[in-house]
């Protein structure tokens, strides 16, 4: 019985002292953080982006930008990245320098706007590349110049050959991948047994190409389906209904491409005005699955599916949503999964820097957040993202992705997580010669 | 008219052939060529990269000029030739294993014919409807750099080896810049003797009256193939020039509006003039630096406008002085500079 009661008391006064400790270190560490922000900052570090701003993709470009320029301001107005000196052990901050240029998703500005933001002062060691235009000429030069580049587009000469170049968010033909693999669940739980359609729906630009691969092609024939053939539509179309048509006449049942809201708006108004929707079931890339479909295309959005890997906006009880929502909110940008996409770009990019900081000191070189990027834990977006990873040999960050649907005037998710096979050239899917 | 300044004689044809007449004008020109060359020992690397991309777009302009400022057939494929020399170039040099000089004049010859291709409409149509067979050139050839996979890349592009000429590897800022200066001064220097030659002269004839310079003898359908085979064997070294100097290629590079954006130039600079195509260049690339400057900063300043405003600012900035130019001076920046000199020279006399 004695024993018992001492044990107790051994159990209690542990519990007492370690309580004890933890506060008082959290009452150190409070501390030490109010008196970093009483400190001036070490120094400052630079970000720069180049992004399409007024260009043909800007409708998602933009929220982007918002998204990464919102972060940024918010780190720096309460004191910059605090981190822990890994010299002294002390607090320190710095601050974050932010610039960027609008290349209208055009490559001919992107020399010149590279070389002004990159050899700025304090010379940048994070840059993020929103247009595909940009993400992917840079790659050698920032290789060369040893600068992290964030990619927001998953077009291949962004990804691969691994270099400084890192792609947050799934990758083009692993998209349609998504897709073809929700459409063949579709079509069994239909009760179907012969082998259904799929037709791409595409821009003839490399953007809307950058799906059409053979690896994707040979994953989707894996699943059983007959491709059927690919159309294309102008940047901005006036009427889809004659590849509509052609396509169902050549025995399509499901069609998918990479489009923006602008073209993705016009299909569903076609398919419903001509009454397909029955017979062809349109698939969305990200890009073309926003809220926005819903304020442009109205009723006619109805029945749209498309791939997605973002958190949902009103999922609010994750603790990184919770903390995009509020920043946005507090800068007055519109809240959507494209400013979900901007602020987990900058959580990112401020996240690989911190690590730098804490694990070299300031300053920090581009090469250090280079190796905070292939972190083996990978980073922690607070449910923003599925998880993100990155590997000597892998610059896709994103594996797992899930299908989105417009029920009722609401967008939801209609899949559970789907991870996408590997697309890279020479992989396990491209076909043998 | 242009005058000659007080105290210059010319006593002879070569004197008055000559495109440096003057001890002045030498040492101008050697200094200037000193500036020029010794500027990547001072220079930050953005300036070279803006003097170099300058440098590429010149190229491609005088070759834009001579076929719609001085033969007078308009062009809105200039782009897509400039494609056509990159993606040649790059071929031959990667997979027929071609010195670079001869891979970069192989790729204007083999874009200058693709040219003559898509300018034999010329022979038949002009003006607007000639226009919508160079834009058909754009198409036609984006398509290719987009669908030929195997052999452009498709949306892939293309990896660009450093270029190497005489035991020197093009591979950093400076040596690009110098390697694109030199191939700057030839076109420029090219288009100004070509102008002063028969060809240039019967280019002209044919711009302000076919009927007249074919009543004169001028074989004027072959000057107008020639015309388009020049111009787009500029276009062809400029688009060379380019994949070495950005080290990648892919289709998005070489889009319709770059090639509207050219003629912009060329109608800002003054169509007909080798200096037009110069002063547009430098014109409308220093507005786009410094809007792009100058977005940022005012964003920054007025955050509650939002960045896109202040991006979408410049860009009707823009618009506004070429609208400006069109209006107050259509004949472009190189009217101005010719008033100025003339101006200079008559002082005090400007009667």
């Amino acid at each position: 019985m004695r024993m018992k009661m001492n044990v107790w008391l051994l159990l209690l006064s542990l519990g007492i002292f370690l309580a004890g400790s933890s506060f008082g270190l959290f009452g150190y560490a409070l501390a030490q953080e109010k008196g970093v922000l009483d400190r001036d900052p070490i120094g400052s570090v630079a970000i720069f982006e180049i992004n399409d701003l007024t260009g043909p993709t800007s409708d998602s470009c933009v929220p982007h930008h918002n998204g990464i320029w919102d972060v940024i301001r918010d780190v720096n107005e309460k004191g910059g990245i605090i981190y822990s000196d890994p010299k002294t052990g002390k607090k320190e901050r710095v601050k974050i320098n932010f610039e960027w240029g609008d290349n209208k998703a055009q490559a001919g500005p992107v020399p010149t706007l590279y070389e002004r933001m990159a050899n700025a002062s304090p010379r940048p060691i994070i840059c993020y590349m929103g247009s595909s235009a940009a993400g992917e000429t840079t790659p050698p030069w920032t290789q060369r110049d040893k600068i992290v580049q964030i990619n927001a587009g998953g077009g291949q000469p962004g990804w691969y050959p691994p270099r400084y170049a890192f792609t947050i968010n799934s990758d083009y033909p692993g998209n349609a991948c998504t897709a073809a693999w929700w459409a063949m669940k579709d079509w069994k739980s239909k009760g179907h047994t012969e082998a259904p359609g799929w037709a791409w729906f595409t821009l003839d630009i490399p953007y809307g190409r950058a799906t059409i691969k053979p690896e994707s092609e040979a994953y989707i024939k894996s699943l059983g389906f007959k491709i059927v053939g690919t159309w294309t539509m102008p940047f901005v179309p006036v009427d889809t209904g004659a590849q509509f048509r052609s396509m169902i006449d050549a025995g399509a049942n499901y069609c998918y491409g990479n489009l923006v809201i602008l073209q993705q708006q016009k299909l569903m108004k076609d398919v419903t005005m001509l009454g397909l929707k029955e017979k062809i079931q349109v698939i969305a890339c990200p890009y073309g699955i926003m809220e926005d479909i819903i304020k442009v295309a109205g009723k006619d959005a109805e029945g749209l599916v498309g791939v997605h890997n973002t958190a949902f906006p009103d999922e609010l009880d994750k603790p990184g949503v919770k903390w995009a929502h509020d920043i946005t909110k507090k800068y007055k940008h519109a809240w959507n999964s494209d400013s979900i996409l901007g602020c987990a770009y900058g959580k990112i990019m401020v996240t690989a820097i911190k690590w730098a900081l804490e694990t070299k000191g300031y300053p920090v070189t581009g090469e250090d957040v280079y190796n905070s990027m292939l972190s083996p834990d990978g980073f922690d977006t607070g449910g923003l993202l599925p998880p993100v990873k990155f590997t000597q040999t892998e610059r896709r960050g994103i594996w797992k992705t899930h299908m989105r649907g417009v029920k009722d005037g609401k967008i939801v998710r209609i899949s559970e997580d789907f991870t996408i096979p590997d697309m890279k050239p020479g992989g396990p899917w491209t076909p043998k010669e | 008219m242009h005058w000659v300044p007080c105290g210059t004689y010319n006593v002879n044809y070569r004197q008055d052939f000559a495109i440096f007449r003057t001890k002045p004008h030498w040492i101008s020109l050697v200094v200037f060529l000193l500036i020029l060359f010794t500027l990547p020992f001072y220079c930050s690397r953005y300036m070279l990269a803006l003097l170099s991309t300058i440098g590429i777009t010149i190229i491609a302009v005088q070759g834009l000029g001579i076929l719609t400022g001085y033969g007078g057939q308009i062009s809105i494929g200039q782009a897509a030739f400039m494609g056509t020399g990159a993606y040649l170039s790059v071929i031959l040099m990667q997979r027929f294993d071609f010195p670079f000089l001869l891979a970069l004049f192989s790729a204007g010859i083999g874009s200058g014919l693709v040219g003559v291709v898509f300018g034999l409409p010329a022979l038949r149509i002009k003006g607007f409807y000639l226009a919508m067979s160079t834009l058909a050139a754009q198409l036609i050839l984006g398509w290719f750099f987009l669908h030929l996979r195997g052999i452009t890349g498709g949306t892939e592009g293309l990896h660009v080896e450093h270029a190497s000429f005489a035991g020197i590897t093009f591979n950093t800022p400076q040596n690009k810049y110098w390697l694109v200066m030199v191939f700057t001064l030839l076109a420029i220097f090219f288009a100004k003797n070509l102008m002063r030659t028969k060809v240039g002269r019967a280019l002209v004839a044919i711009r302000d009256n076919d009927l007249a310079a074919k009543v004169m003898g001028i074989e004027v359908a072959l000057y107008k193939l020639l015309a388009f085979f020049i111009s787009c064997f500029f276009a062809g070294i400029a688009g060379a020039v380019y994949a070495h100097y950005i080290g990648f290629i892919s289709p998005v590079q070489f889009t319709l509006q770059d090639s509207i954006l050219y003629l912009g130039i060329l109608i800002v600079g003054g169509m007909g003039s080798i200096m037009g195509a110069i002063f547009g260049t430098v014109f409308m690339k220093l507005i786009e630096e410094f809007v792009f400057v100058i977005s940022p900063m005012l964003a920054t300043w007025f955050p509650g406008f939002g960045a896109q405003f202040f991006a979408a600012l410049s860009l009707a900035f823009y618009a506004i002085i070429i609208i400006l130019f069109l209006v107050f001076e259509p004949r472009g920046i190189n009217h101005l500079w010719v008033v100025l000199k003339n101006r200079y020279r008559l002082y005090p006399f400007s009667h």
